[in-house]
Protein backbone atom coordinates (compact mmCIF):
# COMPACT_ATOMS: atom_id res chain seq x y z
CA UNK A 1 0.00 0.00 0.00
CA UNK A 2 2.57 2.38 1.47
CA UNK A 3 4.78 1.70 -1.80
CA UNK A 4 1.90 2.04 -4.32
CA UNK A 5 1.28 6.01 -2.53
CA UNK A 6 5.01 6.50 -3.18
CA UNK A 7 4.88 5.34 -6.91
CA UNK A 8 1.33 7.59 -7.44
CA UNK A 9 3.15 10.74 -5.91
CA UNK A 10 6.25 10.29 -7.99
CA UNK A 11 4.04 10.14 -11.09
CA UNK A 12 2.12 12.88 -10.02
CA UNK A 13 5.39 14.82 -9.49
CA UNK A 14 6.75 13.69 -13.03
CA UNK A 15 3.51 14.61 -14.43
CA UNK A 16 3.64 17.97 -13.25
CA UNK A 17 7.17 18.72 -14.12
CA UNK A 18 6.41 17.47 -17.26
CA UNK A 19 2.80 19.75 -17.89
CA UNK A 20 5.96 22.61 -17.52
CA UNK A 21 8.58 21.51 -19.85
CA UNK A 22 5.77 20.95 -22.65
CA UNK A 23 4.72 24.45 -22.49
CA UNK A 24 8.05 24.67 -24.28
CA UNK A 25 6.85 22.97 -26.83
CA UNK A 26 5.74 25.01 -29.76
CA UNK A 27 8.10 27.09 -30.75
CA UNK A 28 9.00 27.35 -34.67
CA UNK A 29 11.46 29.73 -34.99
CA UNK A 30 15.02 29.04 -33.95
CA UNK A 31 17.24 32.50 -34.28
CA UNK A 32 20.78 33.52 -33.31
CA UNK A 33 21.77 36.91 -32.57
CA UNK A 34 25.39 38.24 -31.80
CA UNK A 35 27.04 41.43 -31.74
CA UNK A 36 30.34 43.28 -31.19
CA UNK A 37 31.74 46.37 -31.89
CA UNK A 38 31.30 46.26 -35.32
CA UNK A 39 28.33 44.89 -35.64
CA UNK A 40 25.09 43.69 -34.54
CA UNK A 41 23.24 40.42 -36.83
CA UNK A 42 20.99 37.91 -36.61
CA UNK A 43 20.37 34.72 -38.35
CA UNK A 44 16.79 33.17 -38.16
CA UNK A 45 15.09 30.01 -39.40
CA UNK A 46 11.11 30.11 -39.19
CA UNK A 47 9.30 26.97 -39.96
CA UNK A 48 5.19 26.93 -40.29
CA UNK A 49 3.53 25.23 -37.86
CA UNK A 50 1.56 23.16 -40.24
CA UNK A 51 5.77 22.16 -41.22
CA UNK A 52 4.97 23.08 -45.38
CA UNK A 53 7.41 25.84 -45.62
CA UNK A 54 10.56 27.01 -44.11
CA UNK A 55 11.93 30.94 -43.81
CA UNK A 56 15.72 31.27 -43.06
CA UNK A 57 17.19 34.45 -42.91
CA UNK A 58 20.30 36.64 -42.57
CA UNK A 59 20.25 40.49 -41.25
CA UNK A 60 23.15 43.38 -40.21
CA UNK A 61 22.09 46.00 -38.01
CA UNK A 62 24.70 48.68 -37.91
CA UNK A 63 24.61 51.86 -36.00
CA UNK A 64 27.55 53.78 -38.54
CA UNK A 65 27.56 54.09 -42.38
CA UNK A 66 29.12 50.89 -43.46
CA UNK A 67 31.07 49.81 -46.57
CA UNK A 68 30.48 46.48 -49.13
CA UNK A 69 28.74 43.74 -47.22
CA UNK A 70 26.94 40.65 -48.17
CA UNK A 71 24.13 38.52 -46.05
CA UNK A 72 24.22 34.39 -47.71
CA UNK A 73 22.31 31.23 -46.02
CA UNK A 74 22.57 27.69 -47.10
CA UNK A 75 19.67 25.20 -46.41
CA UNK A 76 19.05 22.04 -46.58
CA UNK A 77 15.43 20.72 -45.65
CA UNK A 78 14.28 17.22 -45.24
CA UNK A 79 10.68 16.16 -45.68
CA UNK A 80 8.74 13.30 -45.49
CA UNK A 81 5.77 12.25 -47.93
CA UNK A 82 2.53 11.93 -45.45
CA UNK A 83 1.31 8.80 -46.83
CA UNK A 84 4.36 6.70 -47.89
CA UNK A 85 6.78 8.53 -45.47
CA UNK A 86 9.30 8.25 -47.93
CA UNK A 87 12.15 10.74 -47.25
CA UNK A 88 13.96 13.51 -49.70
CA UNK A 89 16.28 16.24 -49.30
CA UNK A 90 15.83 19.85 -50.58
CA UNK A 91 18.73 21.93 -50.68
CA UNK A 92 18.92 25.64 -51.85
CA UNK A 93 21.35 28.73 -51.27
CA UNK A 94 21.37 32.48 -51.98
CA UNK A 95 23.87 35.38 -51.75
CA UNK A 96 22.28 38.75 -51.13
CA UNK A 97 25.17 41.63 -52.32
CA UNK A 98 25.65 44.51 -51.10
CA UNK A 99 22.66 44.53 -48.96
CA UNK A 100 22.12 43.95 -45.20
CA UNK A 101 19.51 41.28 -45.29
CA UNK A 102 19.17 38.26 -47.15
CA UNK A 103 16.09 36.03 -46.85
CA UNK A 104 14.65 32.46 -48.61
CA UNK A 105 11.78 30.63 -48.80
CA UNK A 106 11.47 26.79 -49.35
CA UNK A 107 8.33 25.11 -49.47
CA UNK A 108 7.93 21.26 -49.00
CA UNK A 109 6.64 19.51 -52.08
CA UNK A 110 3.38 19.02 -52.29
CA UNK A 111 2.15 16.08 -50.24
CA UNK A 112 5.25 16.29 -48.27
CA UNK A 113 5.62 17.97 -44.98
CA UNK A 114 8.91 18.95 -43.80
CA UNK A 115 10.63 16.91 -40.71
CA UNK A 116 14.18 18.81 -40.48
CA UNK A 117 16.07 21.79 -41.03
CA UNK A 118 19.38 23.10 -41.05
CA UNK A 119 20.88 26.42 -42.22
CA UNK A 120 24.02 27.81 -42.78
CA UNK A 121 23.98 31.94 -42.13
CA UNK A 122 27.18 33.94 -43.22
CA UNK A 123 27.58 37.28 -42.96
CA UNK A 124 30.48 40.09 -44.07
CA UNK A 125 30.74 43.53 -42.95
CA UNK A 126 33.99 45.65 -42.77
CA UNK A 127 36.14 42.48 -43.06
CA UNK A 128 35.04 40.62 -40.99
CA UNK A 129 33.23 37.43 -41.65
CA UNK A 130 30.61 35.70 -39.32
CA UNK A 131 28.99 32.31 -39.26
CA UNK A 132 26.54 30.38 -37.72
CA UNK A 133 24.63 27.31 -38.32
CA UNK A 134 21.05 26.41 -37.12
CA UNK A 135 18.83 23.49 -36.85
CA UNK A 136 15.55 22.57 -36.69
CA UNK A 137 14.41 18.75 -35.64
CA UNK A 138 18.21 17.09 -36.55
CA UNK B 1 -0.51 -2.49 13.10
CA UNK B 2 -4.02 -1.74 13.85
CA UNK B 3 -6.92 -0.46 11.59
CA UNK B 4 -6.77 3.10 13.34
CA UNK B 5 -3.02 3.24 13.49
CA UNK B 6 -3.11 2.32 9.19
CA UNK B 7 -5.77 4.45 8.94
CA UNK B 8 -3.86 7.75 10.99
CA UNK B 9 -0.45 6.81 8.97
CA UNK B 10 -2.33 6.96 5.55
CA UNK B 11 -4.29 10.31 6.28
CA UNK B 12 -0.73 11.75 7.68
CA UNK B 13 0.49 10.23 4.32
CA UNK B 14 -1.98 11.93 2.30
CA UNK B 15 -1.41 15.24 4.05
CA UNK B 16 2.63 15.13 3.15
CA UNK B 17 1.19 14.72 -0.76
CA UNK B 18 -1.06 17.60 -0.31
CA UNK B 19 1.41 20.08 0.95
CA UNK B 20 4.39 18.55 -1.51
CA UNK B 21 1.54 19.03 -3.90
CA UNK B 22 1.39 22.69 -2.73
CA UNK B 23 4.76 23.82 -2.50
CA UNK B 24 5.37 22.29 -6.30
CA UNK B 25 2.30 24.74 -7.40
CA UNK B 26 3.91 27.68 -5.68
CA UNK B 27 7.26 26.65 -6.83
CA UNK B 28 5.85 26.18 -10.35
CA UNK B 29 4.42 29.77 -10.59
CA UNK B 30 7.36 31.11 -9.07
CA UNK B 31 7.66 33.17 -12.03
CA UNK B 32 3.86 33.49 -12.28
CA UNK B 33 2.92 36.51 -10.13
CA UNK B 34 -0.63 36.86 -12.03
CA UNK B 35 -1.69 40.53 -12.58
CA UNK B 36 -2.38 42.77 -15.19
CA UNK B 37 -0.34 45.87 -16.42
CA UNK B 38 -1.04 49.62 -16.47
CA UNK B 39 -1.15 51.52 -19.80
CA UNK B 40 1.25 53.67 -18.70
CA UNK B 41 4.05 51.22 -20.37
CA UNK B 42 2.73 51.30 -23.66
CA UNK B 43 5.10 49.78 -26.02
CA UNK B 44 7.69 52.13 -27.52
CA UNK B 45 8.93 49.39 -29.90
CA UNK B 46 8.75 45.61 -31.20
CA UNK B 47 11.51 43.41 -31.80
CA UNK B 48 10.89 40.12 -30.82
CA UNK B 49 9.80 41.21 -27.51
CA UNK B 50 7.73 44.50 -26.89
CA UNK B 51 10.08 46.77 -25.45
CA UNK B 52 8.25 49.48 -22.93
CA UNK B 53 9.62 52.43 -20.63
CA UNK B 54 9.17 50.55 -17.39
CA UNK B 55 9.20 46.90 -18.29
CA UNK B 56 9.08 44.24 -21.53
CA UNK B 57 6.56 41.67 -22.86
CA UNK B 58 7.92 38.61 -23.91
CA UNK B 59 6.33 35.40 -25.22
CA UNK B 60 7.88 32.94 -23.08
CA UNK B 61 6.99 29.11 -24.59
CA UNK B 62 3.78 30.63 -26.15
CA UNK B 63 2.89 32.59 -22.94
CA UNK B 64 2.64 36.24 -22.40
CA UNK B 65 4.58 37.17 -19.85
CA UNK B 66 5.75 41.13 -18.86
CA UNK B 67 8.81 41.38 -16.80
CA UNK B 68 9.36 44.75 -15.20
CA UNK B 69 12.19 46.08 -15.45
CA UNK B 70 12.79 47.12 -11.37
CA UNK B 71 12.45 43.79 -10.46
CA UNK B 72 13.04 41.53 -13.91
CA UNK B 73 10.52 39.30 -12.69
CA UNK B 74 7.88 37.96 -15.00
CA UNK B 75 4.21 38.02 -14.62
CA UNK B 76 1.70 35.71 -16.77
CA UNK B 77 -0.65 38.52 -18.07
CA UNK B 78 -3.58 35.60 -17.22
CA UNK B 79 -5.59 36.23 -13.40
CA UNK B 80 -7.50 33.70 -13.51
CA UNK B 81 -6.96 31.38 -10.55
CA UNK B 82 -5.77 27.98 -11.14
CA UNK B 83 -4.97 28.43 -14.95
CA UNK B 84 -2.13 26.34 -15.97
CA UNK B 85 -1.72 28.63 -19.33
CA UNK B 86 -2.15 25.57 -21.22
CA UNK B 87 -1.22 26.13 -25.00
CA UNK B 88 -2.98 24.39 -27.74
CA UNK B 89 -2.71 20.38 -27.88
CA UNK B 90 -5.46 19.11 -30.77
CA UNK B 91 -6.29 15.98 -28.32
CA UNK B 92 -6.07 17.43 -24.98
CA UNK B 93 -6.61 21.02 -25.52
CA UNK B 94 -8.37 22.04 -28.70
CA UNK B 95 -9.65 25.30 -27.16
CA UNK B 96 -6.92 26.75 -24.94
CA UNK B 97 -8.88 29.40 -22.72
CA UNK B 98 -6.11 30.62 -21.12
CA UNK B 99 -5.94 34.49 -21.93
CA UNK B 100 -2.34 34.90 -22.05
CA UNK B 101 -1.58 32.08 -25.06
CA UNK B 102 -2.97 31.54 -28.49
CA UNK B 103 -6.38 30.57 -28.80
CA UNK B 104 -5.46 27.56 -31.67
CA UNK B 105 -2.60 26.08 -33.01
CA UNK B 106 -0.97 29.26 -34.40
CA UNK B 107 1.74 30.61 -32.02
CA UNK B 108 1.81 33.88 -31.14
CA UNK B 109 4.62 35.97 -32.81
CA UNK B 110 4.84 38.90 -30.32
CA UNK B 111 2.54 40.86 -27.82
CA UNK B 112 2.59 44.59 -27.30
CA UNK B 113 0.89 46.94 -25.67
CA UNK B 114 -0.81 49.97 -27.33
CA UNK B 115 -3.64 52.59 -26.30
CA UNK B 116 -4.55 50.74 -23.31
CA UNK B 117 -4.92 47.58 -24.74
CA UNK B 118 -2.89 44.41 -25.08
CA UNK B 119 -2.37 43.37 -28.75
CA UNK B 120 -0.74 40.18 -30.19
CA UNK B 121 0.31 38.72 -33.25
CA UNK B 122 -0.04 35.12 -33.91
CA UNK B 123 1.21 33.24 -37.01
CA UNK B 124 -0.77 33.66 -40.79
CA UNK B 125 -0.48 32.21 -44.04
CA UNK B 126 1.87 33.37 -46.13
CA UNK B 127 1.27 34.39 -49.89
CA UNK B 128 2.75 32.43 -52.70
CA UNK B 129 2.76 34.63 -55.29
CA UNK B 130 3.82 38.15 -52.98
CA UNK B 131 6.28 36.03 -50.87
CA UNK B 132 4.59 37.96 -48.29
CA UNK B 133 4.24 36.26 -44.46
CA UNK B 134 1.02 37.81 -42.38
CA UNK B 135 0.15 37.52 -39.02
CA UNK B 136 -3.27 37.34 -37.34
CA UNK B 137 -3.63 40.01 -35.16
CA UNK B 138 -5.57 40.05 -31.83
CA UNK B 139 -7.02 42.95 -29.38
CA UNK B 140 -7.63 42.52 -25.31
CA UNK B 141 -7.56 44.16 -22.24
CA UNK B 142 -4.87 44.70 -20.03
CA UNK B 143 -5.45 41.48 -18.10
CA UNK B 144 -5.49 39.29 -21.38
CA UNK B 145 -10.21 39.33 -21.00
CA UNK B 146 -12.07 40.34 -23.47
CA UNK B 147 -10.33 38.92 -26.29
CA UNK B 148 -11.39 39.92 -29.80
CA UNK B 149 -9.74 38.69 -33.19
CA UNK B 150 -9.09 41.74 -35.57
CA UNK B 151 -8.31 40.03 -38.70
CA UNK B 152 -5.32 38.94 -40.57
CA UNK B 153 -2.36 41.51 -41.90
CA UNK B 154 0.16 41.12 -44.18
CA UNK B 155 2.23 42.37 -41.40
CA UNK B 156 5.13 40.14 -40.23
CA UNK B 157 6.56 41.48 -36.93
CA UNK B 158 9.51 39.49 -37.30
CA UNK B 159 12.66 40.28 -38.80
CA UNK B 160 12.64 43.84 -38.26
CA UNK B 161 11.91 46.76 -35.82
CA UNK B 162 8.60 47.84 -35.15
CA UNK B 163 7.60 51.45 -33.84
CA UNK B 164 4.28 51.65 -31.79
CA UNK B 165 2.93 54.92 -31.64
CA UNK B 166 -0.97 55.22 -30.43
CA UNK B 167 -3.06 53.05 -32.41
CA UNK B 168 -0.42 52.63 -35.36
CA UNK B 169 2.79 50.36 -36.49
CA UNK B 170 5.56 51.88 -38.39
CA UNK B 171 7.63 49.32 -39.83
CA UNK B 172 8.64 47.07 -42.55
CA UNK B 173 6.80 44.54 -44.76
CA UNK B 174 9.13 42.14 -46.24
CA UNK B 175 8.55 40.05 -49.02
CA UNK B 176 10.85 37.23 -50.09
CA UNK B 177 9.98 35.37 -53.45
CA UNK B 178 12.23 33.34 -55.71
CA UNK B 179 13.11 34.89 -59.18
CA UNK B 180 15.11 31.61 -60.35
CA UNK B 181 16.16 28.42 -58.70
CA UNK B 182 18.93 26.71 -60.78
CA UNK B 183 20.18 23.76 -59.25
CA UNK B 184 19.63 24.72 -55.91
CA UNK B 185 21.48 28.20 -55.98
CA UNK B 186 18.56 30.41 -55.61
CA UNK B 187 18.33 34.43 -56.74
CA UNK B 188 15.63 35.57 -54.64
CA UNK B 189 14.15 39.16 -54.60
CA UNK B 190 14.24 39.74 -51.04
CA UNK B 191 11.82 43.45 -51.02
CA UNK B 192 11.18 45.92 -47.96
CA UNK B 193 8.51 48.01 -47.94
CA UNK B 194 7.78 51.17 -45.62
CA UNK B 195 4.15 50.60 -44.11
CA UNK B 196 2.00 52.55 -41.29
CA UNK B 197 -0.51 49.87 -40.22
CA UNK B 198 -3.59 50.87 -38.34
CA UNK B 199 -3.87 48.68 -35.46
CA UNK B 200 -7.78 49.04 -34.91
CA UNK B 201 -8.75 49.30 -38.73
CA UNK B 202 -5.99 47.06 -40.09
CA UNK B 203 -5.47 49.60 -43.30
CA UNK B 204 -2.12 49.15 -44.39
CA UNK B 205 -0.76 52.91 -45.72
CA UNK B 206 2.38 52.76 -47.54
CA UNK B 207 5.30 55.20 -47.09
CA UNK B 208 7.55 53.61 -49.25
CA UNK B 209 7.69 52.15 -53.00
CA UNK B 210 9.01 47.75 -52.33
CA UNK B 211 12.81 48.13 -52.03
CA UNK B 212 13.27 51.70 -51.28
CA UNK B 213 14.52 50.99 -48.28
CA UNK B 214 16.88 48.31 -46.87
CA UNK B 215 17.00 48.48 -42.87
CA UNK B 216 15.42 49.31 -39.95
CA UNK B 217 13.08 52.76 -40.22
CA UNK B 218 14.44 54.53 -36.93
CA UNK B 219 10.80 55.70 -36.85
CA UNK B 220 10.17 58.81 -34.60
CA UNK B 221 7.11 61.04 -33.60
CA UNK B 222 7.43 64.74 -33.22
CA UNK B 223 4.81 67.80 -33.67
CA UNK B 224 2.61 65.20 -35.33
CA UNK B 225 4.98 64.59 -37.68
CA UNK B 226 6.44 61.06 -38.52
CA UNK B 227 10.13 61.07 -38.92
CA UNK B 228 11.50 58.22 -41.18
CA UNK B 229 15.39 57.00 -42.41
CA UNK B 230 15.04 55.11 -45.52
CA UNK B 231 18.45 53.63 -45.93
CA UNK B 232 19.61 51.82 -49.12
CA UNK B 233 23.07 50.05 -50.45
CA UNK B 234 24.66 52.63 -52.90
CA UNK B 235 26.37 50.05 -54.95
CA UNK B 236 28.45 52.79 -57.16
CA UNK B 237 29.65 54.94 -53.85
CA UNK B 238 30.18 51.87 -51.60
CA UNK B 239 27.97 53.43 -49.14
CA UNK B 240 24.72 53.84 -47.62
CA UNK B 241 22.65 56.04 -49.53
CA UNK B 242 19.87 57.54 -46.96
CA UNK B 243 17.53 59.92 -46.95
CA UNK B 244 15.13 61.29 -43.96
CA UNK B 245 11.54 61.36 -44.97
CA UNK B 246 9.08 63.32 -43.23
CA UNK B 247 5.27 62.12 -42.92
CA UNK B 248 2.00 64.00 -42.12
CA UNK B 249 0.34 61.64 -39.46
CA UNK B 250 -2.82 63.16 -40.41
CA UNK B 251 -2.61 61.70 -43.96
CA UNK B 252 0.60 60.08 -44.20
CA UNK B 253 1.33 62.49 -47.07
CA UNK B 254 4.92 63.58 -47.29
CA UNK B 255 6.26 66.81 -46.09
CA UNK B 256 10.09 67.17 -46.32
CA UNK B 257 12.56 64.86 -47.23
CA UNK B 258 16.60 65.49 -47.02
CA UNK B 259 19.89 63.35 -47.45
CA UNK B 260 21.33 62.29 -44.73
CA UNK B 261 23.95 60.24 -46.55
CA UNK B 262 27.28 60.21 -44.45
CA UNK B 263 24.85 60.40 -41.25
CA UNK B 264 25.60 57.75 -38.41
CA UNK B 265 21.98 56.36 -37.16
CA UNK B 266 19.76 59.25 -36.22
CA UNK B 267 18.72 59.57 -32.58
CA UNK B 268 15.59 61.45 -31.48
CA UNK B 269 15.54 62.34 -28.25
CA UNK B 270 12.00 65.34 -27.58
CA UNK B 271 12.33 67.97 -29.85
CA UNK B 272 15.75 67.36 -31.11
CA UNK B 273 17.83 64.57 -33.56
CA UNK B 274 21.20 63.51 -33.12
CA UNK B 275 23.85 62.15 -35.50
CA UNK B 276 27.83 62.00 -36.22
CA UNK B 277 28.57 63.37 -39.38
CA UNK B 278 31.90 63.84 -41.30
CA UNK B 279 31.73 66.45 -44.20
CA UNK B 280 32.96 65.21 -47.41
CA UNK B 281 37.03 65.56 -47.55
CA UNK B 282 37.51 66.85 -43.83
CA UNK B 283 39.77 64.93 -41.44
CA UNK B 284 37.12 65.32 -38.18
CA UNK B 285 33.90 63.98 -37.80
CA UNK B 286 31.07 65.92 -35.69
CA UNK B 287 28.69 65.14 -33.11
CA UNK B 288 25.61 67.16 -33.81
CA UNK B 289 22.15 67.93 -32.70
CA UNK B 290 19.65 69.41 -34.98
CA UNK B 291 16.34 71.40 -33.78
CA UNK B 292 12.92 69.31 -35.03
CA UNK B 293 11.37 72.79 -35.18
CA UNK B 294 13.99 74.91 -36.79
CA UNK B 295 15.63 72.73 -38.56
CA UNK B 296 19.06 73.92 -36.98
CA UNK B 297 22.03 72.47 -36.77
CA UNK B 298 24.63 72.70 -33.59
CA UNK B 299 28.00 71.05 -33.67
CA UNK B 300 28.73 69.92 -30.49
CA UNK B 301 31.94 68.01 -30.90
CA UNK B 302 34.64 67.72 -33.15
CA UNK B 303 36.22 64.50 -33.03
CA UNK B 304 39.87 65.19 -34.93
CA UNK B 305 41.63 63.21 -36.84
CA UNK B 306 39.03 60.46 -37.76
CA UNK B 307 39.66 59.40 -41.34
CA UNK B 308 38.79 56.16 -42.37
CA UNK B 309 36.81 56.33 -38.95
CA UNK B 310 33.61 55.92 -38.51
CA UNK B 311 31.30 56.69 -35.50
CA UNK B 312 28.59 54.81 -34.54
CA UNK B 313 25.87 56.17 -32.10
CA UNK B 314 24.28 54.57 -30.13
CA UNK B 315 22.28 56.24 -28.02
CA UNK B 316 21.40 59.69 -25.65
CA UNK B 317 20.27 61.05 -23.10
CA UNK B 318 19.29 64.24 -21.50
CA UNK B 319 23.42 65.12 -20.80
CA UNK B 320 25.46 62.34 -22.92
CA UNK B 321 25.87 61.16 -26.46
CA UNK B 322 27.36 57.64 -26.64
CA UNK B 323 29.20 56.85 -29.33
CA UNK B 324 31.71 54.48 -30.57
CA UNK B 325 34.65 54.56 -33.29
CA UNK B 326 36.12 52.22 -35.78
CA UNK B 327 38.53 52.12 -38.16
CA UNK B 328 38.44 50.98 -41.49
CA UNK B 329 40.76 51.05 -44.00
CA UNK B 330 38.41 49.10 -46.65
CA UNK B 331 41.54 46.66 -46.49
CA UNK B 332 42.01 44.92 -43.36
CA UNK B 333 39.39 44.04 -40.82
CA UNK B 334 37.61 47.34 -38.87
CA UNK B 335 39.48 48.29 -35.42
CA UNK B 336 37.25 49.19 -32.31
CA UNK B 337 38.56 52.67 -31.44
CA UNK B 338 36.88 52.72 -27.95
CA UNK B 339 32.77 53.90 -26.82
CA UNK B 340 32.81 56.92 -25.11
CA UNK B 341 30.47 59.15 -23.45
CA UNK B 342 30.23 62.75 -24.38
CA UNK B 343 28.57 65.18 -21.49
CA UNK B 344 26.70 68.03 -23.33
CA UNK B 345 26.41 69.83 -20.65
CA UNK B 346 30.40 70.31 -19.73
CA UNK B 347 32.10 68.99 -23.12
CA UNK B 348 33.57 66.56 -21.77
CA UNK B 349 34.78 63.26 -22.99
CA UNK B 350 35.02 59.76 -20.88
CA UNK B 351 35.97 56.26 -22.49
CA UNK B 352 32.49 53.73 -21.20
CA UNK B 353 32.93 50.32 -22.00
CA UNK B 354 30.31 48.01 -23.15
CA UNK B 355 31.97 44.74 -21.71
CA UNK B 356 33.10 46.49 -18.73
CA UNK B 357 30.88 43.57 -16.65
CA UNK B 358 32.67 40.55 -18.71
CA UNK B 359 29.22 40.37 -21.18
CA UNK B 360 29.05 42.98 -24.26
CA UNK B 361 26.03 45.13 -23.37
CA UNK B 362 25.75 47.72 -25.45
CA UNK B 363 23.09 50.60 -25.06
CA UNK B 364 19.34 49.42 -26.61
CA UNK B 365 17.40 51.96 -25.12
CA UNK B 366 17.68 55.03 -22.87
CA UNK B 367 14.40 55.17 -20.99
CA UNK B 368 12.74 58.18 -18.70
CA UNK B 369 14.27 58.78 -15.33
CA UNK B 370 17.91 58.59 -16.99
CA UNK B 371 17.94 55.19 -17.05
CA UNK B 372 19.40 53.00 -19.75
CA UNK B 373 18.49 49.61 -20.64
CA UNK B 374 21.05 47.38 -22.18
CA UNK B 375 21.24 44.45 -24.38
CA UNK B 376 22.77 41.67 -24.45
CA UNK B 377 22.48 38.04 -26.26
CA UNK B 378 22.56 34.69 -24.02
CA UNK B 379 22.50 31.79 -26.31
CA UNK B 380 21.38 34.01 -28.94
CA UNK B 381 18.21 35.47 -26.78
CA UNK B 382 17.78 38.90 -26.03
CA UNK B 383 18.66 39.71 -22.10
CA UNK B 384 18.37 43.14 -20.60
CA UNK B 385 20.01 45.11 -17.91
CA UNK B 386 18.43 47.96 -16.46
CA UNK B 387 21.12 50.99 -14.97
CA UNK B 388 21.23 54.30 -13.88
CA UNK B 389 23.50 56.17 -16.73
CA UNK B 390 25.92 57.68 -14.35
CA UNK B 391 26.07 54.18 -13.06
CA UNK B 392 26.93 52.66 -16.30
CA UNK B 393 29.13 55.37 -17.51
CA UNK B 394 30.82 54.45 -13.86
CA UNK B 395 31.21 50.91 -14.46
CA UNK B 396 28.79 49.65 -11.65
CA UNK B 397 27.32 46.45 -11.36
CA UNK B 398 24.44 48.10 -9.70
CA UNK B 399 21.67 47.21 -12.15
CA UNK B 400 18.81 44.96 -13.03
CA UNK B 401 19.02 41.77 -15.09
CA UNK B 402 16.09 40.69 -17.18
CA UNK B 403 16.06 37.72 -18.90
CA UNK B 404 12.79 37.33 -20.46
CA UNK B 405 12.98 33.83 -21.90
Amino acid sequence: MKKANKILSIILLLTLLLTTYLVGANTSDISYNDMDHIVQWNAKISISPDKRFVIASTKLDFVDKTGFLYCAVKLEVVQKNIETDEISVIQKSMVADYKSYGGIVVFADPGYMIVSVKSSHEAYNKGHTRNIELTYGY
Amino acid sequence: MGIDKMKNCKKSYCIKICILMMLLCILLSACDNRATVDNANDTLFIEGNGIGKQGVLSVVSGVITYFDYETGKGTVLCTRAQCMHELYDKDTNPNPECPAVSPDKSPIVTAFLANNNLYFATEGHIDMETGIRATKLYKADLDGENRVYLGEVVYGFRTFRSYVYKNYIFGLVNSIKVISDEEGVVSSESTLQAVALNIDTLEIINLSEPDEVESDLHAYVYDNKLYCTFQKYDKEAHEQSKELRVFSLDDFSLVDRFKTTGFSNIIYLKDHMYYSYTPDGADHTQLCKRNLKTNKETVLLLIENSENVTCGLSDVTEDYMIYSLLYYDNVNPAEDRGSFAFNMKDNSVKEVDFAYSGIYARVYKVLEDDYLLLRFFEEGKSAYRYIKTEDFINKSLDYVEVRPF
